[in-house]
């Protein structure tokens, strides 16, 4: 009966005209504002995806040498262009662009030695940000040692196990994916309609009149608020992935997909990344993150609603809280136990410097305990708005 | 009492609109008292070296002190990095003790002073790709400056949200009512009481703006946030880049001149709308949008109302080009007067 109920929420909303034309035109908003930025906004669908796929397969074929291989390829190259070739900028001569070039009738010279350059300069500081990480954890590991820190001790070992395994070597650069994952715009766009969908769930009804009628019907003991939960919940979720999934699908269509195979610590600026976690593992890690946090908001808004009088103060209260979470995200504040709900939307933060470590020693320990804390707290606050509607009945 | 005050007393007692006003604003002052400033994480570690070198260095730029910046630097870093190979002498007895303590004393000094060191080395680096047409910029105490301007990264909310609730309650909250076609069928219902309506919520408006922006001004001064007003504008990081000469006191003004004047058209835009959008709620949500969407499209931004009351967009499209800011004012007063005009004719010809 209750996912009968949830169902029958969820087309009520569906049928409001304001909500669906609000959905339509963030949605397209959204997909506008998701090219990458330092292309012209309004020249979509350009040539960037084809070069990308054209790269796709100069590096699936440097990817697929063997070391020997890859030997005999740089000493070709010293003998054709000289000693300096593999150690400079390389710009693109006529000798160097002709075809065929060493591969082949597809991939010149240029092509070869500018994409090995590139994954040089991608490797390379991920090499160096974690030698110095280990160099420094040795560094105060040791000065522990002298001052008989425990804690101390423990932390700087945590640091140098995780930092300290072999790393993986980019075979490809990541085209794409960042300006998927580090993009804001999905989530605000998101947390916008979750409002919409929210914050008057309740309060329509008290408007409408039929607040009554559901608090005296025969689910009316709790089932029809948890649909109404439920159904907020739900639409927060689907809200979240329809507007994630048409970011990448206009982050493919503009500039293409390339590297999502790739370990997570190639990606700029998450060097200090201290897992073997792929790209595109992240993204569906960061994608349940941010789920979780839709449904975090859902869950305040409804509560609000719940507990607000009319759509005004709803509408009020709600923007005014789901604005400091925002403000919370983008001003974060010293302390992270003040971080909000929202603070699980931008994943990154957990991982971009090794000083997350220092949280319980395991960065991921500490997003689990917020995820923890703040389920509790919506646990409560459901169970507070339960009280209300239970006390309300009884009165009429 | 004429109609101005019916409508002003309406809107303030009845509607609650000066309760509002008053508890977003106090929300706003409360805001502003408790609001981290956006310090550099560096200085936290080490605040005493950090206005140490600020002592020292504090002025206008010159050859002299980014010279000696830079060879600081060198030397802490010729300290902090040899750490590995002088430990493996000592303990191989290839030098003294009386050298590893002096190389120990070294070390510790350069690792005191590392942060702000390296935080100077980037204010040196930032200065010295700045235009040498331009008059040299000053090492200040930026921080405070970082965080006034910070909060111009996005709108004022709490003001806006008061205005956005006042607006909502205007013509929506009568037709909810069900007083709209009374009003329309009364003497004065149609153009004098659009009117009356539309300038009792500007003047509102223009009233709460200039208060709420006072109040932020003061409570950044009474902080010590506001040192060396006089300073270029390009002497704080957010603006490294900037192209012209402005000092910082006066930019600020301007980002506040424009909220002030952003928000009074906001307001009139809001009013027009609510001719058209009668429910509160989605008035309320098309409002939101409205302000919350031009921020996410860079310098375009500045031709929407979202865009420019934010003071960084505002400042931005002055240091990129003298048209900009202008077209971009224009284009916002074009455009609440239309909403205004339309919603005057609709309202005139009745329901």
């Amino acid at each position: 009966m209750l996912w009968k109920l949830t169902k029958f929420e969820l087309k009520k909303v569906l049928k409001s005209k304001f909500f669906l034309i609000a959905a339509v035109l963030l949605l397209l908003v959204n997909m506008f504002l998701s090219g990458p930025e330092e292309l012209d906004r309004w020249k979509y669908f350009g040539s960037a995806r084809e070069a990308t796929e054209q790269e796709q397969k100069v590096y699936d074929k440097l990817a697929s040498l063997t070391p020997e291989e890859k030997a005999d390829f740089e000493k070709a190259m010293i003998q054709k262009y000289g000693e300096d070739i593999l150690d400079s900028y390389i710009l693109p001569t006529q000798e160097l662009t002709q075809l065929p070039g060493y591969f082949g009738d597809e991939i010149s010279d240029y092509n070869a030695l500018s994409n090995r350059e590139l994954l040089r300069i991608i490797n390379e500081p991920v090499q160096r940000f974690r030698g110095n990480v280990v160099s420094r954890a040795k560094f105060f590991g040791r000065e522990a040692v002298l001052s008989g820190s425990k804690y101390e001790i423990r932390r700087n070992l945590q640091i140098l196990s995780l930092y300290s395994a072999p790393i993986q070597e980019a075979t490809h650069p990541i085209y794409g994916w960042k300006d998927y994952l580090f993009s804001g715009t999905p989530m605000l766009m998101s947390l916008l309609l979750i409002l919409l969908l929210c914050a008057g769930i309740f309060t329509k009804e008290k408007e409408q009149g039929t607040w009554p009628l559901l608090q005296t019907s025969k689910y009316g003991q709790g089932k029809t608020l948890a649909a109404k939960f439920l159904a907020g919940d739900i639409g927060a979720a689907i809200i979240t992935i329809l507007f994630h999934a048409s970011t990448l699908l206009m982050v493919y269509l503009n500039y293409g997909l390339m590297g999502g195979t790739q370990l997570m610590y190639s990606t700029q600026p998450m060097e200090l990344f201290p897992f073997s976690i792929t790209v595109w593992q992240f993204a569906l890690i960061d994608l349940l993150c941010k789920i979780f946090a839709a449904v975090m908001a859902s869950i305040l808004l409804c509560v609000i609603s719940s507990l607000s009088k009319n759509s005004v103060i709803s509408y009020g209260v709600g923007t005014i809280v789901l604005g400091g979470c925002v403000l919370l995200t983008l001003f974060p504040p010293d302390s992270e136990w003040l971080a909000g709900p929202l603070t699980l939307s931008r994943t990154q933060w957990y991982f971009d410097t090794y000083y997350t470590a220092n949280i319980f020693g395991y960065p991921v320990l500490w997003a689990a305990v917020q995820a923890v804390l703040w389920s509790l707290l919506a646990a409560f606050l459901i169970v507070l708005s339960h009280k209300v509607h239970n006390r309300k009945r009884s009165r009429l | 009492m004429n109609l101005y005050g019916y409508e002003l007393k309406k809107l303030g007692r009845t509607q609650k609109g000066f309760l509002i006003l008053g508890v977003c604003l106090l929300l706003k002052l409360l805001f502003l008292c408790f609001f981290p400033e956006q310090k550099d994480s560096r200085i936290l570690l080490s605040q005493k070296q950090y206005d140490n070198y600020l002592s020292q260095l504090h002025g206008f730029n010159t050859q002299e002190k980014m010279d000696w910046i830079q060879a600081d630097n060198q030397n802490i870093h010729w300290a902090i990095d040899n750490f590995e190979q002088m430990y493996q002498d000592s303990q191989q007895n290839l030098i003294s003790d009386d050298e590893w303590q002096d190389y120990v004393d070294a070390r510790d000094s350069a690792c005191l002073r590392q942060n702000a060191s390296e935080i100077f080395t980037e204010k040196m680096e930032q200065f010295s790709l700045q235009s040498w047409t331009l008059p040299p910029a000053q090492y200040i105490y930026e921080y405070g400056w970082r965080t006034v301007f910070a909060l111009q990264k996005v709108p004022d909310i709490f003001l806006l949200f008061a205005v956005i609730l006042m607006a909502a309650q205007c013509f929506p909250a009568e037709a909810a009512e069900g007083m709209l076609p009374i009003l329309l069928s009364a003497k004065d219902g149609r153009w004098r009481l659009y009117r009356s309506k539309l300038l009792v919520l500007l003047a509102v408006t223009l009233t709460a703006a200039i208060v709420s922006g006072g109040m932020e001004a003061a409570v950044f001064a009474l902080r010590g946030f506001m040192v060396d007003p006089k300073a270029p504008l390009y002497s704080i990081t957010p603006f490294a880049e900037f192209p012209v000469y402005i000092t910082l006191g006066k930019a600020y003004a301007i980002c506040l001149g424009m909220r002030t004047v952003v928000a009074v058209l906001f307001a009139a835009m809001l009013f027009g709308l609510s001719i058209f959008i009668k429910n509160a709620a989605n008035l309320i949500f098309t409002a939101i949008c409205f302000l919350g969407l031009p921020l996410f499209l860079g310098n375009a931004g500045v031709f929407f109302h979202g865009g420019l009351l934010c003071g960084n967009q505002v400042l931005l499209a002055k240091g990129s080009s003298a048209s900009l800011l202008p077209l971009g004012l224009l284009t916002a007063v074009l455009c609440s007067a239309v909403f205004v005009i339309l919603g005057a004719r609709r309202h005139q010809r009745g329901l």
